[in-house]
Order: C-alpha cells, then sequence, then structure tokens
C-alpha cells in the first residue's frame, strides 16, 4: 500500500488538464505516443468536441522512480464543469493528493478555485503547476503570486511544466511519488470502496469505478451497495491501464472496477459505499448525497412518428447517465413529449445533441425552468418544474424559487457590465473585493432561473472571454413571479409559456412576441401573437396572411426543378411543428428565451 | 397519346435584362451549323419512336424569329421526314423588333399557323427596364403584320410586375392588348431567379421590385379585364379564346409526352425526362458524334410522376378528377378547400384565384 499513489488533476477549463493526463500515460508507458490518438481519456466524441470531460475514469500507471522502486499511480479524471460538481467531489474523495493545473497565460479562475476548495475540504496534497509556460505570454511568476494570495497555497515549490511539449513532467511524476501521502486503511477490516463512477455495458452490465478504503474483494464475493441496499455477485474486479486488465482482487488504498451483474445504472449512486454481504462495514462511507436534477425542459419530437424512437433513445442514454431524468409528458401545443431533468445547462445540451447526434432524433426543447416551489392558499406546497403545471393565480399565496451563490473572476476593466448584468437578473451582491493587482472577485446571489438561458454567453462576451465563474446552490428564496402565457390565434401554447418577474413581464412579453414575429414565417392566414399575463394581454403583433406564391411559367424544362423545389420546401416545413393551424419551426421555442 | 416536339433556338441579338436563360449572340455560321445538328437529333430521336406522329411543334428560345423562313422551312422538312404525318399546330414565337410583313407571309407557307409575340409592355418605360430592343409601336405593328399575313392564331406575350411599373400603365397595356384581339395572350409575373443584370440591380438597391400587394392586385386585374374580353383563363398564366389555347403546351400540363430538341431541351418520353447539355457548342459536338446531346435524365417514380401530374394539373381551370385524391390527401384537400383555394366543380378539383396566387403553398400541401 505505501506504494500506491491516488491522485487527481484539477483544473479550470481548458487550463491543460488532458493533456497532462496523456503525458503522463505516455511517459509511464501506459500507452505508447503511437497508440495515442490525441487524448485518451474524453473517449466520447462529444467530450472531444466541446473540449470537456464529462465522465470520469481511473487509469492505474505504473512509475519507476527515482529511488528504483514501482510506484502504483492511480489517475482519478474528474468532470470539468461547474455542472458536475458533486460528481468532482466524489472523484476528490478517492484521492490522497491533487495536482493544481494552472495557465500560465490565464492564471487563477474561478472553477480553479472552486475545485481547490474542494480538493482542501478533503484534505488533499496539492501540488500547484503553472502549465503552458512555453507560450510567450506565460507568467509564471505572477501565476505563482495568485496561486499564493487567491488560493492560499504555497506555491514555492509549484511546478512549471508545459505538458503540450512534455517539460516539466518527469519531475510531476517524483512530485506525485515524493509529496503524496500513500492511502491508509487496513486490508482486513470490512470491506468499504466509495463508488466514483459508473457505466454501462453491452455485454458485462454496470461497471462502477471504485476507490477501496478497508477491506478487500475477490470475485465470488457477494456485495451490499449501502444506500440502495442492493445485493450482487461480484463477477469480476480488475484495474484500467487504461486497458482492462482483470485481477485477482482489489484491496484497501486501491483503485478499479467491480462487475457484479448489476443491470441498471440508476440501482448504483455516485458517493455510495460498496460492502461485503459476509462482513458488513457497520457505516457507510461520508458523503454521499443523492443528487437531484436542477434543471428541466421539455423535449418533444419535431413529427409524431418519433415518440417511441426518442423513448427508446432516452432509455438507452440513462443506462450511461444517471443524472438524467425523464417522465413521459404531454403538451397541448407539441402532443407526446418528456419532461427531463438534468444537473444543469451543459448537461442539458449534451443530452439534447446526443440524442439528435446519435440516435437521429429531431427534437423541440421547450424553455429551460427550475423547480419552484408553490405555496398554495390552502396550506399546502407543491414543487412545479413546469410553467403548464402552475396552479392558476387566485389558489397561490406565494412563490419560492431556488438561488445559486455565483462566483465570478475577471480583470477589472470588466467590472462595471458584469455587475450590470448581475443586478439585471436580479441578483443581490455578497462581495466584491480586489484579490490581486487587477483580479476581481464578485459573488452575487441570483436566482438560478435568471442565469439558465444566455447568462454564459453574455458573461464571456461582456468580458471579451476573461471572466469565469462557478456556481453552488443557495436556497430557496420568495420571489414576485408570474406565469407569462403566449396565445397563437387566441390560443394558449403551452410550450411557449414561462414563469418569469413580474416586474420584467411586461418587457418580457413585448420581446417575446417580436421576437416570435421574426421567426414564424408568414402562413397561409394572418398569424396573431399575443403575451398575456393571467388573461391580460400585454402584448400584441401579427404576421400578416401570405399574398402570393406562385410560379408563373412551368413549362417542359421547368417541371423537375419546380417538383425539387417544392420537395426542399416540403422538407422545410418538415421541421416546423404545427400548432392548431400555425406552423412553428423549431428555434421558436427556444428563440423566445434569447431576448434581452 | 399526344406528343409535342420542342425547338430550341438559342440565338438571341442582344440579351434582355432580366434573361437568365442560356443564349448566344446569333451569327450566320453558328446558326447553320446548328440547323444540320437539330436534324441529326431529331433523326435519332425518332429512331426511338418508331413511326410515331408528332402533333404539335413549338419554336421556342432564344429568338426563333432570327431564323430564315429557308431555315424553318429545312427543320420542318427534317420533322416530316423523321416524323410521319404533318403536325396540327406549329407554333414560333417572334420578337417584334425583328419582323417583317414579307417574312411572315413566307414563313406562313412553312406550315407554322400560330405565332406567339413576345410584345411583352405596352409601356415604354416597362420595355426600357426590361431591356427590349423593340418598341410599344414595334409591339403593335408586329400584330397588325401577324393579321394581314394571315395569321389566326396569335397570341401576346406579356409582363407585368416590372419595377417602376404602376396598376394603371398595367391596366392600359392590358387594354391595348384587348383592343388587338388576339387569339391568345401569355401573361407572366416578372421572375428574376437566376443571374441576370436587373436582378443585380435589385439586390444592390439600384431598382426596386413591386410590393407582394400590388402584384396580387395586378393579376387579379389581369385576370377580369381578359375575361371580361373572352380570353378565358386556362392556365395560372394563360389565356385563350375558347378553341384558340395552346396545344402545345395543354399536352406538357395533361402530362403528355414531348420531346425538346437543342441545347438545355427536356424530353419526357414513358415516365423518363432527360435534358440536353445546355452549350451549344458541346451540343453540336455531341449531336454530332452520336446523334444525341443528352446530359442526363431521371427516372420518376410513381409518386414523384404522381406529384407532378398533380402540379401540372392544378395549372389548369380542368383541373383534376377529385377521385384522384385520396388517402393522406384527403384530408389537406378538405382543409384546402375550406380555406377557400381549392373549389371542386363537377367532381373536378380546380385552383380558385386565391389558391393560384398561393398555387405553390397549396401543392407543398398536396405532396
Amino acid at each position: 500500500m505505501k506504494h500506491i499513489r491516488n491522485f487527481s488533476i484539477i483544473a479550470h477549463i481548458d487550463h491543460g488538464k488532458t493533456t497532462l493526463s496523456d503525458r503522463l500515460l505516455e511517459l509511464t508507458g501506459a500507452l505508447s505516443s503511437r497508440e495515442m490518438s490525441a487524448q485518451v481519456l474524453d473517449a466520447m466524441e462529444l467530450e472531444r468536441e466541446k473540449g470537456i470531460t464529462i465522465k470520469s475514469h481511473a487509469v492505474r500507471l505504473t512509475y519507476r522512480a527515482l529511488d528504483g522502486v514501482d510506484y502504483t499511480l492511480n489517475l482519478i479524471d474528474t468532470p470539468g464543469h461547474v455542472d458536475f460538481n458533486y460528481e468532482v467531489s466524489r472523484s476528490l474523495a478517492a484521492c490522497e493528493g491533487a495536482l493544481l493545473l494552472v495557465d500560465a497565460t490565464q492564471g487563477v479562475e474561478a472553477q480553479t478555485l472552486a475545485n481547490a476548495y474542494l480538493a482542501t475540504d478533503h484534505d488533499l496534497e496539492i501540488i500547484p503547476i503553472i502549465n503552458k509556460i512555453d507560450l510567450p505570454s506565460a507568467d509564471p511568476d505572477s501565476v505563482a503570486e495568485q496561486i499564493e494570495e487567491i488560493i492560499g497555497l504555497d506555491a514555492t515549490h509549484a511546478l512549471p511544466a508545459s505538458a503540450k511539449k512534455g517539460t516539466g513532467v518527469p519531475e510531476i511524476l517524483e512530485a506525485i511519488v515524493q509529496r503524496i501521502p500513500p492511502p491508509a486503511g487496513d486490508p482486513d477490516a470490512p470491506f468499504q470502496a466509495l463508488i466514483f463512477d459508473s457505466w454501462f455495458d453491452n455485454y458485462l452490465g454496470v461497471f462502477i469505478l471504485v476507490r477501496v478504503f478497508n477491506g478487500s474483494l475477490r470475485p465470488g464475493d457477494r456485495i451490499q451497495l449501502m444506500a440502495t441496499g442492493g445485493r450482487y455477485e461480484t463477477l469480476e474486479v480488475g484495474v484500467f491501464t487504461p486497458k482492462r486488465i482483470k485481477t485477482a482482487s482489489l484491496s484497501a488504498g486501491e483503485v478499479g472496477y467491480i462487475v457484479a451483474g448489476i443491470k441498471r445504472i440508476q440501482d448504483t449512486k455516485i458517493g455510495d459505499t460498496v460492502t461485503r454481504v459476509d462482513r458488513r462495514a457497520s457505516t457507510a462511507l461520508a458523503g454521499y448525497k443523492e443528487v437531484k436534477p436542477m434543471v428541466f425542459c421539455g423535449l418533444y419530437p419535431t413529427v409524431t412518428e418519433q415518440y417511441e424512437d426518442l423513448r427508446d433513445a432516452m432509455e438507452k442514454l440513462s443506462l450511461n447517465d444517471s443524472s438524467f431524468r425523464y417522465e413521459p409528458e404531454t403538451s397541448v401545443a407539441l402532443g407526446f413529449g418528456f419532461r427531463c431533468g438534468f444537473l444543469g445547462l451543459l448537461h442539458l445540451e449534451i443530452v439534447k445533441e446526443r440524442l439528435e447526434r446519435e440516435f437521429g432524433l429531431s427534437l423541440i426543447s421547450t424553455a429551460p425552468t427550475v423547480i419552484y416551489r408553490i405555496n398554495q392558499t390552502d396550506g399546502e406546497t407543491i414543487q412545479i418544474d413546469s410553467p403548464a403545471k402552475m396552479p392558476s393565480p387566485q389558489y397561490i399565496d406565494s412563490i419560492e424559487e431556488p438561488f445559486v451563490r455565483v462566483t465570478i473572476f475577471l480583470p477589472g476593466e470588466f467590472v462595471g457590465p458584469i455587475l450590470d448584468l448581475c443586478q439585471s437578473r436580479r441578483g443581490a451582491q455578497v462581495d466584491i473585493g480586489y484579490l490581486g493587482p487587477d483580479r476581481i472577485r464578485i459573488i452575487y446571489d441570483l436566482p438560478l432561473n435568471e442565469i439558465l438561458w444566455d447568462f454564459f454567453d453574455r458573461l464571456k462576451s461582456l468580458s471579451r472571454g476573461y471572466a469565469s465563474l462557478d456556481y453552488e446552490p443557495a436556497g430557496y428564496r420568495q420571489a414576485n413571479l408570474v406565469k407569462l402565457d403566449i396565445l397563437l390565434n387566441g390560443d394558449s401554447v403551452d410550450a411557449l409559456s414561462m414563469i418569469v418577474h413580474r416586474e420584467s413581464a411586461y418587457h418580457r412579453g413585448k420581446q417575446v412576441a417580436e421576437k416570435l414575429r421574426s421567426v414564424i414565417p408568414r402562413q397561409l392566414f394572418e398569424v396573431v401573437i399575443q403575451a398575456a399575463i393571467g388573461g391580460r394581454v400585454i402584448s400584441r403583433e401579427s404576421i400578416p396572411a401570405l399574398r402570393k406564391n406562385v410560379t408563373a411559367k412551368c413549362y417542359g424544362g421547368d417541371i423537375t426543378r419546380k417538383r425539387k423545389l417544392l420537395e426542399k420546401q416540403k422538407e422545410g416545413k418538415k421541421r416546423m411543428k404545427q400548432v392548431g393551424q400555425v406552423e412553428i419551426p423549431q428555434e421558436a421555442f427556444l428563440s423566445v428565451l434569447k431576448v434581452d | 397519346m399526344s406528343l409535342g416536339l420542342y425547338i430550341h433556338i438559342p440565338f438571341c441579338r442582344t440579351k434582355c435584362l432580366y434573361c437568365d436563360f442560356y443564349s448566344v449572340r446569333f451569327d450566320p455560321d453558328v446558326n447553320r451549323d446548328y440547323i444540320r445538328g437539330l436534324g441529326l437529333e431529331l433523326k435519332s430521336r425518332a429512331v426511338g419512336l418508331k413511326g410515331r406522329p408528332v402533333d404539335t411543334v413549338f419554336f421556342g428560345g432564344g429568338t426563333p424569329s432570327l431564323l430564315s423562313v429557308k431555315d424553318v422551312a429545312h427543320i420542318l422538312e427534317q420533322v416530316t421526314r423523321a416524323f410521319p404525318g404533318w403536325p396540327g399546330e406549329i407554333t414560333l414565337e417572334c420578337n417584334p423588333g425583328t419582323l417583317s410583313l414579307e417574312y411572315l407571309r413566307d414563313l406562313s407557307g412553312t406550315g407554322v399557323n400560330r405565332l406567339s409575340l413576345g410584345v411583352q409592355s405596352l409601356d415604354s418605360g416597362s420595355l426600357r427596364v426590361l431591356g427590349r430592343t423593340h418598341t410599344v409601336e414595334d409591339g403593335v405593328q408586329a400584330f397588325h403584320m401577324a393579321r394581314r399575313a394571315g395569321y389566326r392564331n396569335v397570341s401576346v406575350d406579356l409582363i407585368f410586375g416590372v419595377p417602376g411599373q404602376s396598376l394603371s400603365s398595367w391596366r392600359e397595356t392590358l387594354q391595348g392588348v384587348v383592343r388587338l384581339e388576339p387569339e391568345h395572350v401569355s401573361v407572366y409575373e416578372l421572375t428574376l431567379d437566376g443571374p441576370s443584370p436587373l436582378k443585380a440591380a435589385v439586390e444592390t438597391g439600384k431598382v426596386r421590385l413591386l410590393s407582394e400587394g400590388l402584384l396580387e392586385d395586378m393579376y387579379r386585374l389581369t385576370r377580369d379585364i381578359l375575361e371580361h374580353a373572352g380570353l378565358r383563363q386556362y392556365e395560372i398564366s394563360n389565356f385563350g379564346r375558347p378553341g384558340a389555347e395552346c396545344l402545345h403546351n395543354m399536352n406538357c400540363w395533361q402530362y403528355g409526352e414531348y420531346i425538346g430538341v437543342g441545347p438545355a431541351a427536356h424530353s419526357f418520353i414513358g415516365g423518363r425526362r432527360s435534358w440536353n447539355l445546355p452549350d451549344v457548342t458541346a451540343y453540336l459536338a455531341a449531336v454530332i458524334r452520336t446523334g444525341s446531346a443528352e446530359a442526363g435524365h431521371e427516372i420518376l417514380s410513381q409518386r414523384d410522376a404522381e406529384f407532378e401530374r398533380t402540379m401540372l394539373a392544378l395549372r389548369m381551370r380542368s383541373g383534376m378528377a377529385r377521385d384522384r385524391i385520396s388517402g393522406n390527401l384527403s384530408k389537406s384537400f378538405d382543409e384546402l378547400r375550406n380555406a377557400g383555394f381549392l373549389e371542386e366543380v363537377e367532381g373536378r378539383v380546380r385552383l380558385t384565384v386565391r389558391g393560384m396566387l398561393l398555387s405553390n403553398e397549396v401543392l407543398l400541401r398536396l405532396r
């Protein structure tokens, strides 16, 4: 056990985590550089495209240190986005140390700090690494200063590196061995292992990735998952190097996988403790919590024929994504679909994209929403995840909405516009202050609903990409909210309704009506768009009827061309959703959010 | 079933400003070779049709009236050599600026019995915008000459929707044409699809297109005036005295078969549509080598053929049989009828005026 080192790499997005992982794999001979399609650990196509790591992985590396001894290094990869904060914390709980990677040209960012705090919370040994020192704009000295001032870590022994060029990587490997403590734990105690990742395999069922804290496990042993209570027989244990290698056992201090004939990923909860049925641990490992979706939206097939396909696709997708929730929902406007729950917006986007790309579906998503608490006049409190479920105003006593505490890092010159942005989103300032000569931290409490759609984009564009952000839930607060209904030719379109703050409702209704006028094409009849609150129309727009669309000439040579032109237009029409008599393009359902 | 023959004459003296068709400058030498090439293509076409007679011939362009009477006679001789019998309707498109009484008289002797005169407008401003090289007077004179030369089946082509055109000037054109008492009038809205100088002028904002509302008014006015004068609208853009409808084009809209010779011409025989190389030089090289200048073809699926049949039938006042609409389309049909786009008359379905104005939208719903 004293030759094992368990560690993670933590970093802000794009600070070079994946590249460093690849270098470590290459240098320890886990994979030859030829075998490495760049960025081995980001398996999924989508991860590669978005440049972020969604699923965590654990790789066992064997490293002969300068002292001549072979060490087992378990590199535990962590998801790199705020939506997956809980997963990150569970991965860190499996480690004794962490490499804190900071871009020498960018400095400390919001997620650097958030992740560093998480690591400190878990008492990890943190090794600061200043990456990308080969770039001309690198400023390692001031970055080291930031690490000391902002994070409060001693940066004297921060390691300079260029993961891309391989510079400094051997020193990093030595530091892992020298500075990160070996795992503690008792191989003879009752078995306790922490689940920090799981996925579904078509042949073997669910793979769970664990860090063993005490005891040991062999194939044939019966296990129990302590939070869910499920019992299974261990079929196989092993490690990834990154290739899958079966081992005879997994014991205290080790990181590896368990296959136990588990059929559904929903039966394995990240953060749960695995124990053995024959020698049960008396307590579960600390830190487990049920992950609950925070963001919801309706997903509907553009054509009703795809409903079954969508259901199958969601079922398949949820095999590998335990935090994605879905349940059937019916919309008057959109027909049969699903109300889906996600950890955050990025998670929503990823799931929607995968459904469309991997399963060839054409989807309409309704405005993302959060869970509101409605205190009814009859004393009952209900939770709603869709504007359609909002009771009539006379039954509502008060409404509470979820808040988040948002931490933003940015250079001083952008403070004005960012404060305006937060203010305009109903934010309450918690703190603002200098962290360095030109580095400011702003902390705001904001309604989650207000940062759902374009907050990140606005933040990035207002700060020319320099601002970084992190957020954490900050409880529920009462707010003066109303449901904004959108009517097309007099009929309320449930899929376009939204919950908004009363003060901004008028402005918002006007903007949405204008926006819809610009995205809905002209039809054979006039289309009247109205925005209404509680039956009172606050805005009206109209799209005049199409008066003329005729082909003047159609002789022998024109027929093929004409037919093909109509076919193309027909294809375009197929991508529209017919709501009542009105044909609405897919993008209209989301465009209503992109108003400002 | 009728068989139509379209003969393309791709030559023009100058190109009109709105035209995106393929045409080349008239050149007597090229013209001589071209007539020979047409003969070769006609001959090889006839082989595949095993002695079927041609019912109608249509000389279209370009500017067919640039052909000498001798050329026309020669082409028609080739036609009769290749196909048995004598076509009942032989139309030749004329640019009013190219005509003389003598030419028209002699032309009549070749068998051409229908003229389609490209008058386009009786407003000199519109003719200028369109880049037509003839005058309003040329147009009127052409018609009178045609009559004097003995033609009893004369069509006048008109264009509306010309930038700068007003509803009253369009009314004057229509009334002027009605006074000439032609047997047939074709009225096209100006369309700018492919690249042309006029299109470029619109895109750069130098010229403004007419509003949709004005175009609709012009279309309705056209129908009112021509119908009132006894020129019945028998197709979206065509009007004729009963019995003077263009048989050649009727055949095409009734999904009959046709052969097209010359560059870019289309043919439709036995459910197979084909088209020729668009370029005169390439066309000539190909027909000299193989007798054919086919550049591509498509064999229509039953579904596509059905749709085309509907698309074309609904252009005409005669419409289509109600019982051809079945299955899924019945629902769309009912909706379109209830909304006033289609009407049913004696077991046949046709577009209403509103339906004609929005015929593309109607067709999209019947696909």
